[in-house]
């Protein structure tokens, strides 16, 4: 799913871009624990989550995820955007809830 | 998104590249008390772009084929190259952009222009339209291939050395700096593992496995070191600290166990999975704890096929 779908579909504002919105995230992972991240998300998916300080970023980061968005208008700490740009990361919010997030990209076809 | 990376490289090249890198530099002038019975064989000379009419090494003027054949036409006598050179066209910089110049050429409408010293107005080079896209191409490559080498010499790092066995140690020290601004080493080992060209999906394993063991280091223990070793077989990273210590192993080792304090779990942990993640990342896993004394992890990282 390309991101500039992902942030039609969930509303997003966008905290940083890198990359055109042409490109895509193969997969999505949703979680608020960072071993959960590590253990489970794939590289190349979107992370959601609605943790917002560095580690979140960190998370992305070890496991080469490049998109991470941020649920129920969370807004990541500053450490974690500065953090996410030097990583060249898709920084996004959205209004929505995680339950609310996932059920939408879930009807729009995105896999875990 | 490999696509995407190179376009992005291309677009980067592009502004990067300064009129210098393509500038020709090889080329004849003329002096201003030059008649223009010299220029056909100068013009020929310089690949039929133009003659720059030089004094003291700065430019005064430039002559194209069109002033050429207005002389010829005009059927005087020969004349000196002041009376038909053109005094007022556009010049470029050598450090301009190549794209800002290729803006410049096309709105004066010039195919040949000069390239001259910002200040002192000292010829240093001629640009022509016709030629460009074969100099910028060129150019491209030069990068392209000095960007190969480099990737070629990261990659074989091992291969360059000249020795029986080469082993790169590196040392981290985790200062007890609060759990929260955590996972610096672990980044810092990902980038060395890329600089010495390990294979991805080995910097992948080898972060995860850094990752935890750090954040246990900063929730559990107060701080550590980091050893780790990378030779043409495998990644060794070896994590020890002076914290409390585990008092039973084998019940930390199962998956969800976790004595991770509230403001560990409000970062986001605690879900008793780091010391099963690391195992999982690992192809050989080794953890030794004494309470008091502290905590040795072992991991190992493959990188032949044994
Ligand atoms: N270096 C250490 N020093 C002391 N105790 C440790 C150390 N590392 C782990 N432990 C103990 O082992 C338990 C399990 O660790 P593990 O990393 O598997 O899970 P966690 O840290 O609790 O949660 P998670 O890693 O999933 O966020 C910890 O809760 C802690 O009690
Ligand atoms: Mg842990």
């Amino acid at each position: 799913m390309t991101i500039e779908k992902i942030i039609s579909i969930l509303d997003c504002k966008i905290l940083n871009l890198d990359v055109s919105t042409d490109s895509s995230v193969d997969s999505v992972y949703a979680t608020d624990l960072m071993s959960d991240v590590l253990a489970n998300c794939k590289k190349g998916s979107l992370l959601l989550t609605i943790l917002s300080n560095l580690q979140s970023v960190r998370a992305a980061e070890m496991t080469e995820v490049q998109v991470v968005c941020y649920v129920s208008g969370r807004q990541p700490k500053p450490e974690a955007l500065a953090h996410g740009k030097k990583k060249q990361m898709t920084i996004l919010t959205t209004d929505y809830s995680m339950y609310r997030a996932c059920s939408l990209l879930h009807d729009a076809g995105l896999k875990e | 998104m490999g696509k995407i990376k190179i376009v992005d490289r291309i677009q980067e090249m592009l502004y990067e590249l300064e009129v210098r890198s393509i500038m020709w530099t090889d080329f004849y002038t003329l002096h201003p008390h030059d008649m223009m019975s010299k220029v056909r064989k100068v013009m020929q000379r310089n690949r039929n772009t133009l003659v720059p009419i030089v004094l003291d090494k700065k430019l005064i003027g430039t002559l194209t084929i069109d002033n050429y054949i207005k002389w010829l036409n005009s059927k005087e006598k020969d004349k000196p190259v002041t009376r038909y050179m053109n005094v007022d066209s556009v010049t470029l910089h050598p450090q301009e952009p190549v794209i800002s110049a290729l803006r410049k050429m096309s709105d004066s409408k010039s195919i040949r222009v000069a390239v001259v010293e910002p200040e002192s107005n000292e010829l240093v080079g001629v640009i022509c339209r016709c030629n460009l896209f074969e100099d910028i191409l060129t150019q491209f490559d030069i990068v392209y291939k000095d960007e190969q080498v480099r990737h070629y010499r990261a990659s074989h790092i091992f291969e360059d050395v000249q020795a029986d066995a080469v082993n790169i140690s590196l040392l981290f020290h985790v200062a007890d700096t609060p759990m929260e601004f955590g996972g610096e080493i672990a980044s810092s080992i990902r980038t060395a593992l890329q600089n010495l060209g390990v294979n991805s999906d080995m910097i992948r394993r080898a972060g995860i496995a850094s990752y935890e063991a750090e954040m246990n280091l900063l929730a559990y223990a107060g701080g550590g070191e980091f050893q780790v070793d990378v030779n043409p077989k495998h990644i060794k990273i070896v994590i020890s600290d002076r914290g409390p210590g585990i008092p039973d192993v084998k019940q930390a080792m199962e998956p969800g166990y976790s004595t991770a304090p509230d403001w560990v779990r409000e970062l986001g942990f605690g879900a008793g999975m780091g010391l099963n993640n690391i195992d999982d990342c690992s192809d050989i896993f080794k953890i030794r704890s004494e309470v008091g004394v502290g905590t040795k992890l072992v991991i190992v990282i493959d990188l032949e096929e044994p």
